[in-house]
């Protein structure tokens, strides 16, 4: 999967988890960005993002993720396995 | 009777798991992961376990992060010191995520009482040294041991590259004799929050969440 087809789903599901309408979804955006990103809505969006990709996260790679961009990467290297 | 201060280490987790428990119940008998989460106290000691064994850098429950006070060899007091956002995340996200991760549908049935939680928290300060989880067993108590812990943090905290120029302390505010001791280390108040949610004195044992600081 393309990284732009990822941010566009990104995109969607940060807005109906964050209720933050069509975000911009950058490499460098983290929670402080977000009004309504916080520790419980960042396990709702990280669920939203394993059910719509079907994939799931490592704990370790929860923890290891400091932006928007190390999940795409994630998302891209999961979705491309198999 | 013969002080020394340490790092904690494995053999030290059931210590700490206590003084976890003790720090969270802030001198109640309610412990907010049994009531938000339905889990009796071994679960919610092997929760703890858990989240201190995926050794989480950057949170309070990372075990390198805990020191601990002995008196005559045997651990009196303990407690967690990091600075916060210093890896990146926040710390408050990072447990979130390991508890989340580890309890899954117990994590998302609690969405509510989570949410009643929210209404009183305080954004901890990014770059200030974190105290947490500050316990002393109780028959050393009033002997100024986490006082000499917090000093200890402090020093070994400003010998780092990364020195932070300030200190926070968080908790509830019931507990007085302990705002009394950390004032007396130079804590002042900064902000509190108060939550008129319903629900909260169901989980906590206070509704007034308390942001001390010092500057170093």
């Amino acid at each position: 999967m393309e990284s732009s087809d990822i941010r566009t789903q990104l995109s969607t599901i940060f807005d109906s988890v964050f209720h933050c309408g069509a975000i911009t979804i950058t490499d460098d955006l983290t929670a402080d960005q977000v009004e309504k990103w916080d520790s419980l809505t960042h396990l709702t969006m990280i669920a939203a993002v394993e059910s719509h990709f079907g994939i799931r996260f490592k704990l370790k790679e929860l923890t290891g993720m400091k932006n928007t961009g190390d999940l795409i990467t994630l998302i891209t290297e999961k979705t491309q396995v198999g | 009777m013969k002080i020394s201060i340490r790092k904690a280490t494995q053999e030290d987790m059931e210590f700490i798991t206590d003084g976890i428990i003790h720090a969270e119940m802030s001198g109640s008998t309610k412990l907010p992961y049994q009531t938000l989460f339905g889990l009796n106290e071994e679960e919610t000691q092997t929760l703890i376990h858990h989240v201190i064994e995926e050794e989480i850098d950057g949170q309070e429950w990372y075990l390198p992060n805990f020191s601990i006070l002995e008196i005559d060899g045997q651990p009196a007091s303990c407690l967690s010191s990091w600075v916060e956002g210093e890896n990146g995340s926040g710390s408050g996200l990072l447990k979130a995520q390991a508890m989340g991760w580890i309890l899954k549908e117990k994590w998302t049935n609690a969405a509510q009482q989570l949410e009643c939680l929210k209404s009183m928290q305080l954004a901890r300060i990014q770059g200030a040294l974190q105290l947490e989880c500050i316990y002393t067993k109780k028959e050393h108590r009033g002997k100024g041991l986490a006082s000499k812990l917090i000093e200890h943090c402090i020093q070994e905290a400003l010998t780092t590259p990364k020195k932070p120029n300030l200190a926070e302390i968080q908790l509830l505010g019931n507990n007085e004799a302990a705002m009394r001791s950390y004032t007396k280390c130079g804590f002042l108040l900064r902000e509190q929050s108060t939550s008129s949610h319903p629900e909260i004195l169901t989980l906590l044992a206070h509704h007034t969440r308390v942001s001390l600081i010092r500057n170093l």
